[in-house]
């Protein structure tokens, strides 16, 4: 793989709505930035929304960290979502569609996956949890 | 959001429900009631507010609202289309206080009154394209929730064409035979295997019922089986015998499972293997069997009647020997006819063993007891034999259960290290029922059936001799409880 070369990093403490709300204005913001077309920002800023929600219903607080990146000729958008909380102790249960309780099917962690690129997904019990998306310009 | 403008909304919002739901409901009380708002009629409130909101001041928090009531929506069990109706409802009023700037009807006039204190982009072309894609960016917003929806539904129903694919391929080239039916026996469907059995393509099965694939005599059972699926009874597989398109019958061994949806019997599931290697093969042991007992028989007869005679000859000749003899010569020759008895004596045990004339002559009781008498004066161990009611029985079932007994009676004396062993015989209306019961150490008949000793056969061997004449054997036992043996044997009435 190319190595991946970062350009600018916005970083922001999630603990309410309003924290989330800057969260999708920044990555938005970075995805115009990006030269992305309006229907990919509103899913970086549907993703955000998401990894959000996440943060702020099972661990109480945590960060979003958006970062421009640059991998070989490709250009795009990592958004990392990063908790102290109390991790996950299924993760396959909790990307498995249906698995949440928030009613749509998909929504939630297996919706971002869909949404972006690149999933990945780390988490340890009483530990914390680390989601980082991609999305790619096209 | 000034009040008394959100009371004029709601108002408008009410009148339109209400139209929607009369004309729905003609029937049901016309006229006016206290109508309930759903959560329809609240996020199209919310919606309008929020599009309002976000035309006159755009950001982040009036699309995060529209992510917010798309996401609701979804939860709320709204449709795309009903989405769209709340958007082109919220956009109307939009775009009629958009062009009432200019000329303004009264008409107009009223509906603008839910706008009225807003100042929205007006006026010039310009502000007319810039509007339009406003509302653009906003409807995408709130359609993002059904998009990440659709995309699972997507997904999931890709994986789901996997495994039917999968299942499928089990199922056709499955060696046994597959089908379903509906709950009355109707075919639903049938795999690769069924149509060569039966014959019929599964176009010609759809059209059919079970019973026309059953063999007359079947039919009823096959309909009992059904029936006590449906009514959610649990039993084991049952054999028939299938009748083909060409009229032949195949013997078969049905095992069936209901198929329930949303927790109501919608069919039948089940799967059906072709016995007839299985029938051919017990019934060449059932032969075998037989035969073995004719030959028993006739070495039975031969030893007592025939060696019998001849030993009695010979005590006969010795006895005038003897007398012929001085006292001294005597005495030795009568040694010999001492020996004699004994060899004779074992020899009718002998000939017993092989084959009960007792059981010929008397019946399955007195038989019985002499096995069991003989067995306690050899082991030490009493045993009780209770039976009530029991008359002869045909001759084929009457060997069955004296073979069954004295396994059982086997097993308990040898192995289960019992103080006592009871017997109870009883011959009801139907069948006859026999419980070999001891106070043993019992044993874990899983194992012992596994086991390829005198006893996993003993315990094999019992069961196939009842199922050549109908009969079933169920043996209960544990370690340290002892061991029950519950013998049943259907009688033609």
């Amino acid at each position: 793989m190319a190595a991946t070369s970062y350009h600018r990093e916005v970083r922001v403490p999630v603990r309410s709505d309003l924290d989330v709300l800057k969260a999708r204005q920044d990555g938005r913001e970075m995805a115009r930035e990006l030269a992305f077309i309006s229907a990919d920002s509103t899913l970086v800023a549907t993703a955000i929304s998401e990894l959000a929600r996440n943060i702020i219903q099972y661990a109480g607080q945590g960060e979003i960290i958006i970062t421009a990146a640059e991998e070989g000729a490709r250009r795009g958008i990592i958004i990392v979502a990063h908790d102290d909380g109390p991790g996950i102790p299924n993760i396959s249960e909790a990307m498995q569609d249906g698995y949440s309780t928030s009613g749509g099917l998909g929504l939630g962690l297996p919706g971002v996956r869909r949404l972006m690129d690149e999933f990945e997904i780390f988490s340890e019990v009483n530990a914390g949890t680390t989601v980082r998306v991609k999305k790619w310009l096209r | 959001m000034e009040p008394e403008s959100k009371n004029r909304q709601l108002e408008i919002g009410a009148a339109r429900n209400v139209q929607a739901e009369a004309a729905g409901n003609a029937s049901i009380s016309p006229g006016p009631r206290p109508y309930k708002r759903s959560v329809k009629d609240e996020l199209a409130e919310q919606y309008g507010a929020a599009l309002e909101e976000y035309l006159q001041q755009p950001g982040e928090k009036a699309l995060q609202n529209a992510y917010e009531i798309g996401r609701q929506a979804i939860s709320g069990g709204l449709c795309v289309t009903e989405m769209l109706a709340m958007h082109h409802d919220a956009l109307s009023r939009v775009l009629i206080s958009f062009g009432a700037q200019g000329e303004e009807s009264e008409d107009l006039m009223t509906q603008r009154g839910a706008l009225e204190g807003r100042s929205l982009p007006v006026g010039s072309p310009q502000d007319f394209q810039h509007l339009v894609k406003s509302v653009e960016v906003f409807l995408d917003e709130c359609l993002m929730p059904f998009e990440i929806t659709y995309r699972g539904y997507v997904e999931a129903n890709e994986a789901l064409r996997v495994s039917e694919e999968r299942y499928r391929e089990l199922f056709e080239n499955a060696n046994d035979v597959i089908f379903t039916t509906d709950l009355l026996g109707n075919f639903i469907s049938i795999n690769r295997a069924g149509e060569r059995m039966i014959g019929y393509v599964r176009e010609e099965a759809r059209r059919m019922n079970i019973g026309e694939v059953c063999a007359p005599e079947c039919q009823e059972m096959a309909y009992r089986m059904l029936d006590r699926r449906v009514m959610g009874g649990e039993s084991g597989p049952c054999e028939l015998e299938l009748l083909t398109r060409d009229g032949r019958r195949i013997p078969v061994e049905i095992s069936c499972q209901l198929v329930c949806r949303e927790e109501k019997p919608i069919g039948i599931q089940a799967i059906a293997r072709d016995i007839t290697e299985r029938k051919r093969a017990r019934e060449s042991l059932r032969h075998l069997t037989q035969a073995l007992e004719q030959e028993a028989k006739r070495i039975a007869h031969a030893l007592h009647d025939e060696a019998g005679q001849l030993l009695a000859s010979v005590h006969i000749a010795l006895e005038s020997v003897a007398r012929e003899l001085p006292a001294a010569q005597g005495q030795r020759v009568r040694a010999i006819q001492g020996l004699l008895d004994e060899i004779e004596n074992q020899l009718r045990r002998l000939s017993h063993e092989l084959r009960p004339t007792i059981l010929d002559d008397l019946g399955l009781v007195p038989a019985i007891e002499f096995l069991t008498q003989g067995i306690s004066a050899r082991t030490g161990l009493p045993i009780e034999v209770e039976a009530g009611g029991v008359g002869r029985l045909p001759t084929h079932i009457e060997e069955v259960l004296y073979r069954v007994i004295q396994e059982a009676l086997t097993n308990a004396s040898k192995h289960a290290k019992a103080t006592s062993i009871n017997v109870n015989l009883r011959q009801e209306a139907r069948e006859f029922i026999c419980q070999v019961r001891d106070d043993g150490t019992g044993f874990d008949l899983r194992a012992a059936l596994a086991d390829n000793n005198e006893r996993g056969f003993g315990l094999i061997n019992m069961k196939e001799r009842l199922n050549f004449v109908g009969g079933t054997c169920v043996i209960t036992s544990s370690p340290n409880h002892g061991t029950e043996v519950l013998i049943t044997v259907p009688l033609e009435s």
